[in-house]
């Protein structure tokens, strides 16, 4: 029999990342995604019995987009929040195609840091269904159940989000 | 030879197939679309670049300062001595692949050194009845592993050959046959 701090550890283990990943996404800011994480990770905790631990992907995420969405139409009320790419996304620059050149590292990571700004430049739902599939790696069913929306809907703005984002990348290389 | 001039359906095609988002059909359908619009190849290598350096950023990770401080509000440990018990948990639950190879294996391993050590099983402790018992019980054992391992190979050639691969196989060749008759009539 499972305890529930096993279980909670199970997932806190499994979904810290993801929530938080996904968070800094959507908010764009630090401090938010941290309270944003915090705040997904405890709900987990006080919900731990109406869940099992093979469907809770679905809720967490869901949960976590819910939580983002409360902060950012608070965020609107309070102010016109215009925050600049977060110092902490450098971090988590990933260069393991770069066997080590310099110049392949120094490019990999100005292509990176570049993509990573146009997705979070996305409109909010295209952004959504991009991060969750292409970086948290759900199917489009599950996509479907987190943000309450059709199925044909997550492809539909699945494909848009990755033609906005070419767009916007092809602009910035002809700037 | 006229260049085809590309549908928004053909792009969209394109793109999700840089993002390995497609069929084997499509990928067939696509395939004949590089040979018949030059340009589409030019397209297709932009977005799978993009496609590319999205799958390689990395996660982001949470800090041990933010997850130590969830865990001491809701009263856990920071560092729990039975993150034994929870890879082993982890690994089972959120991997059932990964475990299953495991029993697998295990399985494999128990079976081999019984058939090696066949030999120097000593019968001599037990009784004539007891011994009639377990060879039948072994027996069982074995034929439920046989209807396991027959009902999978079923399994494999009915539903997953037949209605998965050669659904795909036939969608495919079904559009070249398409394209060539598209062709002839041009």
């Amino acid at each position: 029999m499972i305890t529930k701090d096993v279980k909670y550890n199970i997932l806190f283990k499994q979904y810290k990342n993801r929530i938080y990943g996904y968070s800094i996404y959507m908010l764009k800011d630090r401090d938010d995604a941290e309270d944003a994480a915090q705040e997904a990770l405890i709900r987990i905790w006080e919900n731990l019995e109406k869940f099992n631990l093979l469907a809770a992907k679905t809720w967490i995420m869901r949960t976590t987009h819910n939580i983002c969405i409360d902060i950012l139409r608070r965020r609107k009320r309070e102010f016109n929040f215009n925050v600049s790419i977060n110092e902490n996304i450098e971090e988590s620059l990933g260069d393991n195609s770069s066997n080590g050149n310099p110049f392949t590292i120094t490019h990999l990571r100005m292509m990176n840091t570049k993509i990573k700004e146009h997705i979070e430049e996305l409109p909010e739902q295209l952004k959504s269904v991009f991060v969750l599939y292409e970086m948290q790696g759900l199917k489009y069913k599950e996509i479907s159940n987190v943000l309450d929306i059709p199925i044909n809907s997550v492809k539909v703005y699945l494909l848009r989000a990755r033609k906005k984002l070419q767009e916007g990348l092809k602009k910035y290389e002809a700037a | 030879m006229k260049q085809h001039n590309l549908t928004d359906k053909e792009i969209d095609l394109i793109v999700n197939a840089a993002y390995k988002d497609v069929s084997i059909s499509e990928r067939i359908k696509l395939r004949i679309l590089f040979l018949r619009n030059s340009g589409s190849k030019r397209i297709f290598d932009e977005y799978r670049k993009t496609a590319s350096s999205v799958k390689n950023i990395k996660s982001i990770e949470l800090s041990e300062e933010v997850s130590n401080r969830v865990k001491a509000r809701i009263g856990l440990h920071a560092n729990d001595k039975r993150s034994f018990i929870v890879d082993l948990y982890s690994l089972i639950v959120m991997k059932p692949v990964m475990s299953g190879l495991m029993a697998v294996l295990l399985i494999a391993t128990v079976a081999t050194s019984l058939i090696l050590n066949n030999n120097k099983i000593s019968y001599n402790s037990y009784s004539e009845q007891e011994v009639r018992q377990a060879e039948i019980q072994t027996r069982q054992a074995l034929d439920l592993v046989s209807s396991v391992l027959s009902k999978t190979s079923k399994k494999v050639k009915q539903d997953i050959l037949t209605n998965t691969v050669s659904t795909e196989i036939n969608k495919g060749i079904n559009v070249v046959n398409q394209l060539f008759i598209e062709g002839e009539k041009k």
